[in-house]
């Protein structure tokens, strides 16, 4: 069964005069194993509409179920069953290396399966593991304190800590935000190989449109606290209004196909990676071709 | 004349001595009104030279000279903070007020301006990053790309003569990417001195230099064409910025194209003459 979020609308600090209603009745679902990415402006909503998918924030209305168990709890019972449904979710926060705190990097990793009632030597293994799947080598971080990490060190550990706990939905919150190049292509990899085969779940909230080529089937619009659009990413970004109304920028190589059509080259739309990209542009020019290698000289 | 000038280099935080240092040898010089992107992977020593330059970090071993004055040396403290501003890669290290127009207006009173000229610095710098709006926000509520706005803001406020953002865009929206690096670009038409820290090579694209770091050492420096569009970037966990890809790959396919192409309007130029 899915997350289902079902007409939520969230108001921060109502009554104050720093009241903001930052979502506006948003209906939503993550199907198992789907991978859905969610684009916005930024203050759009997008961290306080993920934040409700593990409970942590509670909507003002509305509902959010984890596998049809309701987030919010209204006795003791279900409140242990809404405590159990959340923890299916992993998340992975904005800024998620504020949240490092142990003495070394294997402690920190190793934090959540033990606190998910897993035996020391179960939880080795899962350190080991996630620290491979975040391209961390284990014996050179292993001792190292997450306090004194680079930018993307930081990052990384954070995300292995939640891989870690192998969640059935995992989501994410501008994870590859200060990955170098490498480090951002393999974590993409990965993440889509443990959806392909343990059919993970993935919600991916990313301002890098070629996170979401690389990676969703799906992606969400949201502006100003309301989606308005809910496509393939294929479709989405030809869409120029909705783009434009939710404050996003196709990805590269779709502004590039726009750029060069825009100077006269007769080339098709609906291009998304950078292989398809070169092989339209190559396709468009070919007839041509010999001329305009005579000009290129 | 050059604002940095940073020679033998070396930098070893206290908790890692039996380490490998984090900066092993850096000669760098960098000219008044000069754009320079530094890249390189996760690790390799990037933010660990950017402390240097407003002397929050003090080399081990070597000088770092802003403006000819050293950075190690107390007395010159005042002055190189005041003319080297610096936004890290999380806004939230360098949040300190409780309101976003005091957040903005903090570096322009330490520097003793008449009330005057601060407000209108304020009012300029929200307006550059998009945060007007938000004028009377509580700094910690506000969204992630919103706290690395108000940071590039106070940064702005304070009118350096030379301003290093580490990745400070990171976490900015495509749009709000854009803006930030045309305020940046704006800014040094009137000669600021950009260094310009990205994972991004389309960005460094944009520079005059792009100087690559390894494992804590400078291991090639050039124009963007002679190190995008030229140098095989994998072996430092890089990537090629699109167009440069672009290129490669109808090259590969037969087409002449010339060398060096690692911009977006150079390969659109030259597709569509
Ligand atoms: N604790 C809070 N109190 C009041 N308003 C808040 C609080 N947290 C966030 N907001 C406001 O709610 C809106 C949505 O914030 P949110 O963090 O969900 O945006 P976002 O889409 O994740 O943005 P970004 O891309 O910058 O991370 C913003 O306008 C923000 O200022
Ligand atoms: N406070 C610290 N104490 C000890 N070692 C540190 C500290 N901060 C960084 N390091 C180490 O110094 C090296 C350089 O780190 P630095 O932060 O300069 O890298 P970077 O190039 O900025 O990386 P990133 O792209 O991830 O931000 C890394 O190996 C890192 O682990
Ligand atoms: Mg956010
Ligand atoms: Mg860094």
């Amino acid at each position: 069964m899915p997350i289902e979020v079902k007409n939520i609308t969230f108001t921060y600090m109502p009554g104050t005069p720093y009241e903001h209603q930052a979502l506006r009745g948003v209906s939503f679902t993550v199907e198992e194993g789907a991978i859905v990415a969610i684009a916005g402006h930024t203050g759009s909503g997008k961290s306080t509409l993920i934040q409700h998918f593990n409970g942590l924030i509670q909507p003002t209305t509305g509902q959010v179920t984890v596998d049809g168990v309701d987030l919010l709890g209204r006795d003791k019972k279900s409140k242990a069953a809404a405590k159990e449904a959340a923890r299916k979710v992993g998340m992975v926060f904005q800024y998620p290396e504020r949240q490092l705190f142990a003495e070394t990097v294997y402690e920190d990793i190793a934090f959540g399966p033990l606190a998910h009632g897993l035996t020391a030597k179960e939880a080795a293994l899962r350190v080991r593991e996630a620290m491979s799947q975040v391209g961390l080598d284990y014996e050179s971080y292993r001792r190292r304190s997450p306090l004194e990490l680079s930018g993307g060190e930081g990052r990384r550990v954070a995300i292995a800590g939640i891989l870690a706990l192998r969640p059935k939905y995992l989501v994410l919150d501008e994870p590859t935000a200060g990955l170098d190049p490498r480090g951002r292509k393999e974590l993409l990899g990965k993440i889509k190989e443990l959806s392909l085969k343990q059919g993970m779940a993935v919600v991916l909230v990313t301002h890098y449109m070629e996170d979401i080529v690389a990676l969703a089937k799906r992606v969400v619009f949201l502006r100003r606290g309301e989606i308005i659009l809910d496509d393939a990413p294929r479709r989405a970004f030809l869409q120029r209004e909705a783009l434009k109304e939710a404050g996003l920028k196709p990805p590269r190589t779709v502004a590039l196909i726009n750029r060069l059509s825009e100077a006269g080259l007769k080339i098709p739309r609906g291009v998304l990676t950078v292989e398809e990209a070169a092989e339209a542009i190559y396709q468009s020019l070919s007839p041509r071709q010999g001329e305009r290698q005579q000009r290129v000289k | 004349m050059n604002i940095i000038e940073i020679s033998r280099l070396t930098y070893v935080y206290a908790a890692a001595k039996e380490n490998t240092p984090a900066l092993n040898g850096i000669n760098l010089n960098i000219g008044e009104g000069e754009f320079v992107a530094i890249v390189g992977a996760n690790g390799s020593g990037k933010s660990t030279l950017a402390r240097h330059l407003n002397a929050l970090l003090l080399p081990t071993e070597g000088t770092c000279k802003v403006m000819g004055l050293d950075t190690a040396r107390p007395e010159n403290l005042w002055d190189i903070r005041r003319q080297v501003g610096l936004v890290f890669q999380n806004p939230d290290n360098q949040l300190v007020a409780a309101i976003v127009e005091d957040e903005v207006a903090f570096g322009p009173e330490n520097l003793g301006l008449p009330p005057a000229e601060i407000r209108l610095r304020v009012d300029k710098a929200l307006q550059a990053v998009g945060l007007t709006e938000q004028l009377h926000f509580a700094p910690h509520l506000l969204s992630g790309g919103q706290k690395q706005r108000l940071a590039i803001a106070g940064a702005l406020a304070m009118e350096p003569k030379c301003l290093v953002l580490d990745e400070a865009t990171a976490m900015l929206d495509p749009q709000g990417r854009e803006e930030v690096m045309q305020v940046a670009r704006d800014l040094r038409e009137q000669g600021l001195t950009l260094i310009c820290i990205t994972h991004f090579m389309e960005e460094a694209a944009l520079a005059d230099r792009v100087v690559v770091m390894h494992q804590g050492k400078i291991v090639a420096q050039g124009t963007p064409k002679e190190i995008l569009a030229a140098t095989d970037l994998a072996k430092w966990g890089l990537e090629p910025p699109l167009a440069t890809e672009i290129a490669d790959r109808l090259r590969r396919r037969g087409l002449n194209l010339p060398r060096g192409i690692c911009r977006e309007d150079e390969l659109v130029a030259t597709l569509c003459p």
